[in-house]
């Protein structure tokens, strides 16, 4: 019984350790105020007081412009409920990339929910962030410039 | 001739711009507020407008635009931010007007040194003369009027803040979680992404 234990700790240990090594398909320069960790195939940080931002990457299939998702993607979230508060563009590894940001319920809070795109070669990069109104109105500038830096890895 | 004189003088002192360019940037601001009473926070903040020494120019239940004096701003801020309300963006803008300023303040010099020229040449006019003066003394106060006005709008922009309020009604419901026929578009949802990175 004790070495079976020790068998399935062992391999528990060995799977948290290669997931640590793997390289995200993604990076971005960790916001200001903001701890970085790297979960699976996302970059993910967060403030101290619970503010929260990912990203992460899927394929650009059916092939498709930044325009065309955007469109998609804004009409998807005002029909799921989310009111649209802002948008805006970036420029992420020389390409352009577009933000919204939504507004919805969680528990009696009003939170802001960020969603940003960038078309990449063959890949949708995807930025999520999350907070409480006020508090992410503390971090929006550190967590907009960030958006700027987004890389992908691997790729040419 | 001298009553004629003494009028030109009280409109050329009534025309005088009240240019103080020491502090020539105009103020703006765009809000994002969301409250659960759209109408009602609407007609608090014309009101409060009002009462503060400003005035509104626009108002219904999705904007409201205010003119208020730009100390007075950030008390308006802190109202919503302590009211129900919730502030959801706040977006500070400002434009220098002290070149626009200075240019007015330099054509309004130069037409009041032109008619001070005239003036003085018309002490000693004859008919024809004065007849011809007159003509460029209309003309220069019609430019001196154009030059002002411009200088009291710009003056108006600089001592009146202009806020626009955007409002919106709080959701009370959330958003549900609807499928998407593009996989990933699916996946993007406050709440699931709330479960996943929290978890």
């Amino acid at each position: 019984v004790i070495r079976t234990s020790l068998v399935r700790t062992a391999i528990v240990v060995a799977s948290v350790v290669l997931a640590g090594c793997v390289t995200p398909s993604i990076s971005m320069d960790t916001p200001e105020g903001f701890a970085p960790f790297d979960i699976e195939d996302t970059f993910q940080a967060m403030s101290p007081e619970g503010v929260v931002v990912r990203a992460r990457t899927v394929e650009n299939d059916p092939p498709q412009t930044l325009v065309f998702w955007v469109e998609l993607l804004e009409r998807h979230m005002t029909e799921s409920g989310y009111l649209l508060v802002d948008r805006g563009d970036f420029v992420a590894d020389g390409n352009e990339g577009m933000l919204l940001e939504w507004l919805a319920p969680v528990r009696e809070d009003d939170w802001i929910f960020l969603t940003a795109i960038a078309v990449i070669g063959e890949r949708i990069a995807i930025v999520e962030a999350a907070g409480p109104t006020d508090l992410y109105n503390e971090y929006r500038s550190a967590i907009r410039r960030s958006l700027a830096t987004i890389t992908l890895n691997g790729q040419e | 001739m001298t009553g004629r004189r003494l009028s030109l003088l009280v409109v050329l002192a009534c025309l005088a711009l009240p240019v103080a360019a020491q502090d020539s940037l105009a103020v703006s601001v765009v809000m994002q507020v969301i409250s659960s009473d759209p109408e009602s926070a609407s007609l608090q903040a014309a009101e409060w407008a009002d009462a503060s020494g400003g005035y509104y120019t626009y108002r219904s239940e999705e904007q409201v635009v205010l003119r208020l004096p730009r100390e007075r701003v950030p008390e308006l801020r802190l109202l919503i931010e302590e009211s129900d309300n919730t502030l959801v963006s706040y977006n500070p803008s400002a434009v220098d007007y002290g070149e626009q300023l200075r240019q007015i303040n330099a054509a309004v010099n130069s037409r009041n040194e032109a008619l001070n020229r005239i003036l003085a040449f018309l002490e000693t006019a004859n008919v024809s003369a004065t007849l011809e003066f007159e003509r460029e003394l209309r003309s220069l106060l019609q430019e001196i009027e154009y030059y002002t006005g411009q200088g009291r709008k710009i003056q108006n922009e600089i001592e009146f803040a202009t806020v626009t309020v955007n409002l919106a009604s709080r959701q009370s419901t959330i958003p549900e979680q609807r499928p998407s026929n593009f996989p990933w578009v699916t996946t993007v949802d406050l709440y699931r992404f709330l479960e996943e990175v929290m978890q």
